[in-house]
């Protein structure tokens, strides 16, 4: 079973990423800040992490890099979700080790194509 | 013999009698006018905090702060903090400013000569590198820069200048300079900012940017407040009753003092733990004043004067939402050390600017702001103390009527509480921030119990601050701010407003 | 009147409004938690509905469409905050979906409405409400509400027509800064003007020549963010001939903005020595921004220039010129003809070694 993190701290969009991702087939678990993101990404086995950059405290870039430093989950795939489409945040985004950039407001099928892409893409 | 002392005595006592009966007699009604001064003031107040809390509850529907995050042409802002032997907390602390929801923002840190590890830490976490960046001179400064430091990633929005110790009004000046975007904002090292703070502080400025020239948010106490990863998760109230006091006070200065004074655009305080100045107005006013121990009225004051006479037509604003949250002192030692600070803070800048009192050319600022600071804000606690002192003697000279004496004093508690809970309720139905009825429970003990030794210990530090105000213009400049600078060192919590208790 | 009784009144009356107040807090407080749980209660039945509304395959969508439709009012009450909160959120078939309950429940009729109510802050709120659901019919009447008396109204009005992304409206909202003070403030305009998007060119190229300097500067401005090769020649025009110093910085900031190399000789001009201060520092970062070589020569005597602000741009544009700015600056640097020039230089090789390794074989 595929299993898929969804991380942010606006509740509406946790259901609703979830909802879709779970309407897809995939597993999900969710966590409503950074924090929890993390330990969740270290306690439960996970495919892909779905991070919404502005969260508070630990923001998705900060558990990006740090997903990143830690060897389990080195190479879990992440998708970054944001409100700022800003180009210097795109660049910052990748630089952290995002796999994926989808910014809000955003389509939830469309969210869930680069998921299936993203995974597709880091299996091969 | 004795017969002739007691003669000499008992005339001597009668003398005092009748020479206090006069006095007292003579102070009645200015005491009494007074008091009907200083509590319609606060009715006053209450009535302008209420107005303007329901206009801002109102218009939270279409505040559009999505639109400010969202627009490229919000003004970046550049977030000045001094740090002085911060070693414990500023690492966690400029996370979590690095992380505050704004589109773009920068971090300066000014390290103001600490003698721990405070430049270490920051190094370290961020991976640090010098750089030869020449710090414009565009405010005057005391301290020598040292070094500037960025992080070498390139692409983290911050800066580490280091400088020879000076204190904290060169520091923040030193960040002015340093300081890259239009908008700058002060920053206790300690404090705590809600996740969209700097979007509230700068909303004005994107509403109204031909106008406004500062703006400052409400500050309040984080003692006993659940704190998870660098945000305030829930607002309670603390343990300890001097911080349960304190917690009120604040509610009273910010919902219903600086808020009021905003709504008749006489607000002359922007906190220093958390307001926001266009930067090229701080360069213009030659940015804070080192020798001045109220810097953080001493410029509000400045600009108002500044601005007006340019003729030029601006606006000061006050963000009632709560955005910055602050360690209050939880011991008396350090509390009245504070207290006296800021009195004598206020007495100098009320010295200073003694020319803008009851000037007509700085219209609400220099009529109706600067004087009440003087008579009801400086003078208020002399009144205090003096009838304090002078009532249990006159009673026990038999010259103060004990029931005149009682009804005051019951009228003037009364009062107090009314006005506290006046501040309780205009929080409960504007933000609400602490949700737990035994909060509130607490909160309203609070505003029975402050007027039972807490309100005459302020009193009387508040006095002994205007005291040391008066004694200081008589000594030497230089030697007194190095021991206040000393002083502020010491201690840890950060700075609040001045005009706490209104 | 006696002072006892006086006195006594006093403390009645004030304990009388202590106990008041005190009543209203607590009351409010037990008011609002019941009031949230019942919404939470009626509405958490529904919360499936609302995401198949907006995630799931057409035909749940269509039920769950009719299932919101046919919902009592009051549970609908309870609901209508998150359905309108959602709007924001997302886009895509479901936000069709959502905005066609909005519209069958009457939500949107209510707003056009209220457009003409008489508290401003119902027209306020029909506004942010018509503009976060995108309805092209409420154009002309929120261009109308750019001439409101409320400036919070005219404000909400002008981010509306903004996410209307309606060309029309381009035109009125720059009028709105005719006036001092501005209907609107300026950036607020080119938000809006922004968000329309290149349908808005054609009115800014249009204003660029208005007297006004709020709207001169607000049309640059956004013909610089907005992009598009058609813009050079105005703005160019811009920079040679508008008499405002402020009119001509920010054209020659647009210009920068925009990247294309047509600019390069205007900004070669509008660099020299002649210029007001504003206009040189924007006209030299611009010349970085526009990455031509060709400007190498001029930013290289700008390092020795006698207005600091002017010299500091020139060492970090230099730097955007690749190789060629980098080598120039090296020069500069070894250059003891020129002091202050070679302080400005050595400070930007510095800064620029530490973010990327320098080219083998430059030095």
């Amino acid at each position: 079973m595929t299993t898929v993190l969804v991380a942010d701290d606006d509740a509406d969009i946790r259901e609703l990423v979830a909802f879709k991702l779970a309407q897809a087939g995939f597993e999900v678990v969710t966590a409503p800040d950074g924090v929890s993101a993390l330990e969740t990404a270290r306690t439960t086995p996970l495919d892909l992490a779905v991070l919404d950059l502005m969260m508070p405290g630990l923001s998705g870039l900060d558990v990006c890099a740090q997903l990143r430093r830690e060897e389990a989950t080195a190479t879990l795939p992440v998708i970054m979700l944001t409100a700022k489409a800003q180009e210097q945040d795109v660049a910052t985004g990748f630089a952290a080790g995002a796999d994926d950039y989808v910014v809000k407001p955003f389509s939830p099928r469309e969210l869930v194509s680069r998921v299936q892409a993203v995974l597709a893409r880091t299996r091969r | 013999m004795s017969g002739v002392l007691d003669g000499v005595l008992g005339g001597a006592l009668d003398g005092a009698r009748d020479l206090l009966a006069a006095g007292l007699d003579a102070a009645s009604v200015p005491v009494l006018a007074y008091f009907v001064a200083i509590n319609t003031s606060y009715l006053l107040l209450i009535g302008l905090a209420v107005a303007e809390l329901v206009r801002h509850v109102r218009r939270a529907p279409y505040a559009g702060q999505e639109d400010v995050y969202a627009s490229p042409m919000t003004l970046p802002v550049s977030l000045v903090v001094p740090a002085y032997n911060e070693a414990a907390g500023i690492v966690s602390s400029v996370q979590a400013l690095l992380a505050l929801r704004y589109p773009v923002h920068e971090v300066v840190v000014v390290d103001d000569g600490s003698t721990d590890a405070t430049y270490e830490v920051l190094r370290a976490a961020h991976d640090l590198v010098e750089v030869p960046r020449v710090v414009p001179g565009d405010v005057p400064t005391r301290g020598r820069v040292l070094s500037v430091h960025v992080p070498r990633d390139g692409r983290t929005p911050l800066v580490v200048v280091r400088k020879t110790n000076s204190g904290r009004s060169d520091a923040l000046n030193v960040g002015i300079n340093a300081a890259r975007h239009d908008l700058v904002c002060f920053v206790d090292a300690d404090s705590i900012l809600d996740p969209d703070a700097l979007l509230s502080v700068a909303a004005p400025f994107a509403d109204d940017p031909d106008r406004v020239v500062a703006t400052g948010g409400a500050v309040r106490a984080v003692n006993g407040c659940r704190v998870v990863a660098g945000r305030v998760v829930e607002a309670r109230m603390p343990a300890g009753w001097l911080a349960r006091v304190q917690v009120v006070e604040y509610l009273r200065a910010f919902m219903l003092g600086r808020t009021g004074w905003s709504r008749i655009r006489a607000l002359v305080l922007i906190s220093g733990a958390f307001g926001l100045y266009r930067r090229d107005v701080l360069v213009e006013v030659g940015g804070l004043d080192p020798d001045c121990i109220g810097e953080d009225l001493e410029l509000c004051v400045r600009v108002h004067r500044a601005m007006r006479d340019q003729g030029r037509d601006y606006r000061v604003v006050f963000v009632a939402e709560p955005v910055s949250w602050t360690e209050v002192p939880s011991t008396l030692s350090v509390l009245a050390s504070q207290r006296r600070r800021w009195h004598r803070g206020l007495a100098e800048v009320l010295w200073r600017h003694r020319s803008a009192l009851g000037n007509p050319r700085y219209g609400r600022i220099g009529l109706v702001a600067l004087p009440y600071y003087l008579v009801f804000e400086l003078a208020a606690p002399l009144l205090e103390v003096v009838g304090l002192l002078l009532v249990p003697v006159g009673l026990a000279l038999g010259v103060v009527d004990a029931g005149y004496a009682l009804a005051f004093l019951l009228v003037s508690c009364v009062y107090a509480v009314f006005v506290s809970v006046a501040a309780l309720a205009v929080e409960e139905f504007s933000f609400h921030r602490y949700g737990r009825w035994r909060d509130l429970a607490v909160a309203m003990a609070v505003t029975v119990v402050e007027n039972v030794g807490y309100r005459q210990l302020t009193a009387l530090w508040r006095l002994q601050g205007l005291w040391a105000a008066l004694r200081r213009r008589e000594q030497v400049w230089g030697v007194m701010t190095r021991t206040g600078f000393a002083e502020e060192a010491l201690i840890p919590s950060a700075r609040a407003s001045l005009e706490v208790s209104p | 009147m006696t002072t006892p009784a006086v006195v006594a009144a006093a403390v009645t009356a004030l304990s009388a409004l202590v106990v008041v107040l005190a009543l209203a807090i607590a009351a409010r407080r037990s008011l609002r938690r019941r009031a949230v749980l019942h919404r939470r209660a009626l509405s958490a039945p529904v919360r499936p509905a609302l995401m198949e509304l907006l995630a799931g395959e057409p035909d749940e969508q269509a039920r769950a469409a009719a299932r919101l439709r046919t919902l009592d009012r009051r549970t609908w009450d309870a609901v209508e905050p998150s359905v309108v909160g959602l709007l924001a959120k997302v886009r895509g078939e479901g936000r069709r979906e959502v905005v066609g309950v909005l519209a069958d429940r009457g939500v949107l009729a209510r707003a056009r409405r209220d457009l003409r109510a008489t508290s401003g802050a119902r027209r306020a709120r029909a506004a942010e409400l018509l503009g976060a659901v995108e309805e092209q019919a409420a154009a002309r009447p929120l261009v109308r509400l750019l001439r409101d008396r409320d400036p919070e109204v005219r404000l909400v009005a002008a981010r509306a027509l903004g996410r209307l992304a309606s060309p029309h409206a381009a035109t009125a909202l720059l009028a709105a800064l005719e006036r001092t003070p501005a209907r609107v403030p300026g950036p607020v305009v080119a938000q809006a003007l922004l968000r329309i998007g290149p349908g808005a060119a054609g009115a800014c190229a249009a204003a660029l020549a208005s007297p006004s300097t709020a709207v001169a500067t607000t049309a640059v401005e956004v013909l610089g963010r907005l992009g598009g090769s058609g813009s050079v020649g105005p703005l160019r025009e811009r920079l040679e001939q508008d008499e405002r110093a402020l009119v001509r910085a920010r054209a020659a900031t647009a210009l920068g903005r925009l990247g294309l190399p047509g600019a390069l000789p205007a900004l070669l001009v509008a660099v020299g020595p002649h210029e007001e201060p504003a206009v040189r520092v924007a006209a030299a970062r611009a010349m970085g921004e526009l990455g031509s070589t060709g400007a190498a020569p001029a930013l290289c005597a700008l390092l020795d220039d006698d207005d600091e602000r002017v010299a500091a741009q020139a060492g970090p544009a230099l730097l955007r010129l690749g190789a060629h700015g980098l080598d120039l600056l090296r020069r500069a640097d070894e250059d003891p003809a020129s002091p202050a020039a070679a302080a400005r230089a050595r400070e930007v090789l510095a800064q620029a070694s530490l973010h990327a390794p320098v080219p083998a074989g430059a030095s």
